[in-house]
């Protein structure tokens, strides 16, 4: 038998923008696996000359999913560009934003998609493998999920002013401030979120941990790896989504092998370039880069849910503090190299969220009317790195102005790019153990997705949705790339 | 009655915003009644475009598409069911227009039946500019007609059936 390549393409649109590429040996087992994805191209070029707060009302629309991280991440840096500590309630406020983001991102990936993965299986009728199937096999959980995302959008909605496309932020703080009855409406909302997020946890442990196949197919060698990890922490190594800007990263014994601030991270990250990716391989500089492989000598790390918890030394909130706790006692001890795991850690996010949005919405500053310093071009640094913790992991922004504060140099590492190479190697060994010897059907193809899944990985975003979705589509080539059988997954 | 006109795209990345740039030329050029509501400037797939629909009894959407079949800057009069839809969700950013919108149909009971897309032929789009590409800037005031004459046949519909 030749050599082949199967190709898994599970993008929407038409011209593709990612797609997923197994390479077999002559025995018909898997050799390589790439995850690969299309670049938008030529952002720092599209900003030179710009002032920086237009950057700040530009940049939401890199991603129609998640404008917020793109709002935020850059005003931390416009802030060390203008030399400026905003005031204490334009912080909580932004805090607010980013936790409503990260509420209403998770709940529609756990929801939409990982449950469907692990509840719904390949037994269920064609069609159904998705949130529908979820809305019919559990309406109540599915309509209060609906009931939390729509708070989050809410609340994103009263500080950014719009839900979709934030434009509050500025350079010194935020541009309007809330009411202590909007406070308050925040508040009753953070209190049912809790709510929820204890319901997620409980049909998490119903479901999941209570069924023996599911738990060992989580704990199976094809969903686990031995990484570096990394996230921003707050001062005590505590879980934080906005607040700071230092960066931990610890290795897979959850050693800290590195602490800096966000300015630093040139310092610590170098970018692996390969011919068949558009997108880059950030890595750790100072452990370096020895291919696609999990070893201790190897700088791939990962970030997103898991990274972060597995990061932390704690939760301050006690409610998601005893859930992570309990996370980690049932995965065997910390750091946990789960990748499905991700996926669990987003529950437990869920309620970190909920209960630190709590605290906020007590806490009289937050409706305060000093939300603002004012900022002058007398004040220009010429250079900012803004560092937050989005859904999908470390975010970073970083950029250069000339003394009018128009953007010469800019550079942003998304979080789906730091965790590119690891979603490589983690389809790889999904799909080393699901393709043997030639064989492979479409479970076996949708175990390989829901590795990627894992990662909730963030693609090219032109928002152009139409026409609708491509089926996965399986594209078989011999050893030569000729292609010689293509397959359409039936549903 | 209530329409809502939406311009969709993203208006950094090149042609993708010709949904959004017809939509708001029509909006500062011409006049329409005030049953039809406008929404010029949304970049958002899946569940939450859908939800925008909320509350509308019609939806004219006008958007980008690229299906390689028709000259560049065509315009294309669509309906939901113009769509083959695999129903498989890859993840949150891959979420299927129409899986969204069936599962919108399901979870809420104000979505309307009735939705409109027009969509508009454009060049593949990889790369931020805030520009049409000059081939597209070309045909830009034959979009607009085409777009506008839908809409105005729309409204005329509309107009028509309430006198009735």
């Amino acid at each position: 038998m030749s050599g082949k390549v199967v190709t898994i393409d599970p993008v929407t649109r038409l011209e593709g923008l990612a797609k997923i590429t197994v390479v077999l040996n002559d025995e018909g087992n898997v050799k390589d696996a790439y995850f690969q994805v299309v670049e938008l191209r030529g952002f720092e070029r599209f900003v030179q000359g710009r002032p920086i707060e237009e950057v700040l009302r530009i940049t939401p629309r890199i991603c129609g999913v998640c404008p917020i991280p793109h709002h935020l991440a850059p005003a931390k840096a416009a802030d060390q560009i203008y030399g400026i500590d905003p005031p204490k309630t334009a912080k909580l406020l932004r805090e607010i934003l980013a936790l409503g983001h990260n509420i209403h991102s998770h709940i529609l990936h756990f929801y939409a998609f990982a449950l469907p993965d692990f509840v719904l299986g390949e037994k269920t009728k064609p069609g159904t493998h998705n949130i529908l199937g979820i809305y019919q096999a559990f309406p109540e959980v599915a309509k209060e999920a609906i009931k939390i995302r729509g708070f989050a959008q809410k609340i994103q909605a009263m500080v950014g002013a719009k839900a979709t496309h934030p434009v509050t932020v500025i350079p010194g703080g935020i541009s309007k401030g809330i009411t202590q009855e909007q406070a308050e409406d925040i508040l009753k909302m953070s209190i049912e979120t809790i709510e929820f997020g204890k319901l997620g946890l409980k049909v998490f442990d119903d479901l999941v941990v209570k069924n023996d196949k599911l738990m060992s197919l989580i704990d199976s060698d094809a969903y686990k790896m031995e990484s570096y990890y990394m996230s921003v922490v707050g001062p005590d190594n505590e879980l934080d989504f906005y607040q700071h800007d230092t960066v931990k990263i610890v290795n897979s014994k959850g050693k800290e092998v590195a602490k800096y601030h966000a300015k630093e991270y040139l310092d610590y990250l170098s970018e692996h370039v390969e011919p068949w990716s558009y997108l880059k391989f950030p890595y750790l500089k100072k452990i370096g880069w020895k291919g696609f492989v999990a070893e201790p000598d190897n700088g791939l790390y990962r970030v997103n849910s898991l990274a972060r918890l597995n990061v932390v030394d704690k939760i301050k909130t006690p409610l998601a503090q005893e859930a992570m706790e309990n996370m980690y006692k049932i995965l065997g001890g910390k750091p946990s190299h789960h990748t499905l795991g991700f996926n669990w850690a987003r529950l437990v996010e869920i309620l970190y969220c909920g209960e630190r949005m709590k605290e906020i919405a007590e806490n009289p500053d937050v409706f305060s009317d000093k939300y603002r310093t004012p900022v002058t071009k007398s004040m220009i640094t010429g250079e900012g790195v803004g560092v937050i913790e989005a859904p999908r992991g470390t975010l970073y922004h970083h950029y250069k102005t000339n003394k009018e504060g128009r953007v010469t140099d800019a550079n942003i590492i998304v979080a789906t790019t730091n965790n590119n190479a690891a979603i490589c190697l983690s389809v790889k060994q999904a799909a080393q153990e699901m393709i043997q010897r030639g064989q492979y059907n479409d479970d076996g193809l949708n175990k390989i997705e829901m590795a990627f899944r894992a990662y909730d990985p963030c693609l090219a975003c032109a928002t152009h949705s139409l026409p609708g979705q491509m089926p996965l589509q399986v594209e078989i080539y011999d050893q030569n790339k000729k292609l010689i059988r293509i397959l359409k997954r039936k549903f | 009655m209530k329409i809502g006109l939406i311009g969709l795209g993203n208006p950094i990345v090149g042609d993708d915003a010709i949904g959004i740039k017809v939509v708001e030329y029509i909006r500062d050029t011409y006049s329409l009644p005030e049953f039809v509501e406008i929404i010029e400037d949304v970049s958002l797939a899946g569940i939450g475009l859908v939800e925008i629909f909320r509350g509308y009894e019609k939806i004219i959407l006008v958007d980008s598409i690229q299906t390689g079949k028709y000259p560049k800057g065509t315009v294309v009069h669509l309906q939901p069911d113009d769509f083959a839809s695999a129903l498989h969700i890859s993840d949150y950013h891959n979420m299927d227009f129409f899986t969204a919108l069936e599962f919108c149909n399901q979870m809420y009971d104000d979505i309307p039946k009735d939705i409109a897309i027009l969509g508009i032929e454009i060049f593949n789009v990889l790369e931020f500019s805030d520009e049409l590409t000059p081939e597209i800037q070309t045909k830009f005031d034959e979009i607009v007609d085409e777009v506008y004459k839908y809409i105005l046949q729309e409204i005329k519909e509309e107009i028509e059936t309430n006198v009735v």
